[in-house]
């Protein structure tokens, strides 16, 4: 069955967060509708379920592929070719624990950022956006069946929405 | 601490993305002059490799002169965006919102430019390859990891991998906005950039997450990088005036002097040319203000430190160095004189400058202080280098000194124009004050009644 995307518009964080409780209550599934917004309100400001995420693993795990490989390099480099200049070692500590920081700061932050690019789960194709949520108009999006379209459409114009507009997903 | 009007979203958008939609009618023909004296010193650079090193002022004792202290002081303005953007971000300051992108901005482009520097100090700027990078398996040239000059390399790129990182992150909602507005290839190449974004909860979360997070991963690699660069001269063998162990605070503290006072400077600037004035407001400058007096004095506590240090052992390479910089003496340049009017123009009179109130609010005074600090910084580097390297032992005999080249003057003054060019023409395809930052901070702002007053306040989440 074909879907549609209703997009509702509302002026204020309330009469989103009672449009959302509103299709709650109808039973459309959580993961069905999601607000979009043009700054980041605080978590739970539309009733909407806390969000999980697991960035900090991506972080430790740069971190610590960027000090394995800093080391290979920054240690195997002396011990490959030694420069002997007496009494110093070849294999000095200093010089080891400067590059594996930077190696390992560098590996958490790559990966961080990889993390954070996976983990938007961005719409790349086609991502839904409205001019007048940019000028500060909060966004309901529904991704509803065609049979439910217009239960929708009367939950969000219930609630206050300035506007509903429907697209086929 | 907050003042000016909440504005609509709707002019926000309106205000800062003129840069980008319309072109000002200064805007290409102040590029173009930037770009003919960054052209002018590329053929310069040209010239010297061609014909060598010969024709500049370094010789046989002073080997590090100008494009050495450019270096440090370009990676000295880099500092600026991460004490701006990550420590007030972390610390939750709202008076950050309007001056963290340029900041980080500007961080890159001095960077790039600070990297620069020693490449074209070698003359041969493709042996770098070999010195810098563990690559020629064939040749058996390898890199000696011992030195910081190959440390230097490595904390440098790490930072501007980060800063570049870290800059896209927290454009990715600005470039969702630009991708709504345009058509064409800006259209596709923002929406690349934007990575899907629709400004969903989640989508919020992890933006706000990852400038927590990469803030917090930024701040080491930011004191690392000057650290590591104060080692540069900290470690040298040869150079005994060199060898203090307050090198390292003393270079990051300056550094974070002459950023801010950068970045301040930059803002003024742009609030000028892009009629700014609702966003970049006369209290983010005082904020500034005052931040950077604490930042000076802590400065100053260093030189004092590390000129009473050097003193204080006694030793005699030290001491003729010393002479050299506070003695009136019969040598071609007047080092003593130099040193007041640095310690004048980058403690003495930009904190005079700064301590009323109504000076610190007012562009023109805080224009001049932030310049002055930037030319006494500059003057800084280039008193704690050369001087050592002119006595570099106690011998009078081996003594030289180092009279800069045109070469040299040209392309340490092209570089100002080069990072004010790429300024520029980043202003016209990305916002450099963040909209969503913005937007946030109006619909934070509130009012409370404390007894008879009514006195400004934020709301905030934890």
């Amino acid at each position: 069955m074909a879907t549609q995307a209703i997009l509702g518009l509302f002026e204020d964080a309330s009469s989103a967060a009672d449009a959302g409780d509103a299709l709650k209550a109808s039973g459309v599934a959580e993961s069905d509708y999601q607000f979009l917004t043009d700054i980041p309100y605080p978590e739970g400001a539309f009733g909407e379920r806390m969000e999980r995420h697991s960035l900090f693993i991506w972080t430790l795990i740069g971190g610590a592929l960027g000090i394995v490989l800093s080391l290979i390099v920054a240690g195997m480099t002396p011990l490959a070719v030694p420069m002997t200049i007496e009494p110093k070692p070849i294999l000095a500590m200093p010089p080891l624990a400067v590059i594996c920081f930077a190696g390992a700061m560098l590996g958490a932050i790559l990966f961080t950022v990889i993390g954070i690019a996976l983990s938007l789960r961005g719409n790349l194709a086609s991502p839904h956006s409205d001019d007048r949520i940019a000028i500060g108009l909060i966004g309901l999006l529904v991704n509803a069946g065609a049979a439910q379209a217009p239960q929708v459409t009367e939950i969000l114009n219930d609630a206050g929405a300035v506007d509903v507009t429907t697209n086929r997903a | 601490m907050q003042e000016g009007k909440v504005l609509p979203a709707a002019q926000v958008n309106r205000d800062l993305l003129r840069s980008i939609l319309e072109t000002p009618r200064w805007f290409w023909p102040v590029v173009s002059l930037l770009g003919m004296i960054v052209l002018a010193a590329a053929v310069t650079i040209g010239i010297m490799v061609d014909r060598g090193l010969g024709i500049t002022g370094l010789n046989y004792k002073v080997v590090w002169g100008f494009f050495i202290t450019n270096f440090v002081f370009w990676i000295g303005i880099s500092h600026a965006g991460v004490m701006l953007s990550a420590i007030l971000r972390l610390a939750k300051a709202e008076w950050r919102r309007p001056a963290t992108r340029a900041a980080e901005v500007l961080t890159i482009f001095s960077l790039m430019t600070a990297m620069i520097m020693p490449i074209i100090h070698t003359g041969r700027p493709w042996r770098i390859l070999y010195w810098a990078f563990p690559y020629d398996f064939a040749r058996g040239v390898w890199p000696n990891i011992r030195t910081p000059l190959v440390w230097d390399p490595s904390a440098i790129l790490t930072y501007l991998t980060s800063s570049t990182l870290f800059v896209l992150i927290a454009l990715v909602p600005d470039f969702a906005v630009l991708r709504d507005r345009t058509t064409g290839w800006p259209k596709i190449v923002y929406t690349m950039l934007a990575m899907g974004w629709e400004g969903n909860p989640r989508q919020w979360k992890l933006q706000i997450i990852a400038g927590v997070l990469l803030s917090a991963l930024i701040l080491p690699v930011f004191v690392s990088v000057h650290s590591i660069v104060s080692w540069d001269f900290g470690m040298a063998v040869a150079i005994k005036s060199w060898h203090s162990t307050v090198f390292a605070p003393y270079f990051v503290v300056g550094a974070v002097h002459s950023g801010v006072s950068a970045v301040v400077f930059a803002m003024i600037l742009l609030r000028w040319a892009y009629g700014w004035q609702d966003y970049i407001r006369h209290e983010h400058i005082d904020a500034l203000g005052r931040l950077l007096i604490v930042v000076a004095t802590g400065w100053f506590y260093f030189l004092v430190m590390e000129i009473i240090f050097g003193i204080y052992g006694l030793e005699g390479d030290e001491l003729a160095v010393r002479a050299l910089q506070f003695l009136p003496g019969d040598h071609g340049v007047a080092y003593n004189v130099w040193m007041i009017v640095f310690v004048g123009i980058t403690y003495f009179l930009p904190v005079i400058l700064w301590l009323p109130k109504a000076w610190r609010r007012n562009l023109w005074i805080m224009s001049v202080a932030c310049i002055s600090v930037n030319v006494g910084m500059w003057l800084e580097r280039y008193l704690l280098f050369v001087p050592g390297q002119a006595n570099k032992q106690f011998q009078t005999f081996t003594w030289n000194d180092y009279l800069p080249q045109w070469p040299e003057a040209l392309i340490v003054g092209a570089t100002f124009a080069f990072v004010s060019m790429l300024m520029l023409l980043f202003s016209r395809v990305f916002p450099l004050v963040p909209l969503y930052d913005i937007k946030e901070g109006d619909i934070l702002k509130t009012e409370m009644q404390i007894g008879r007053r009514t006195v400004p306040a934020t709301f905030r989440e934890d």
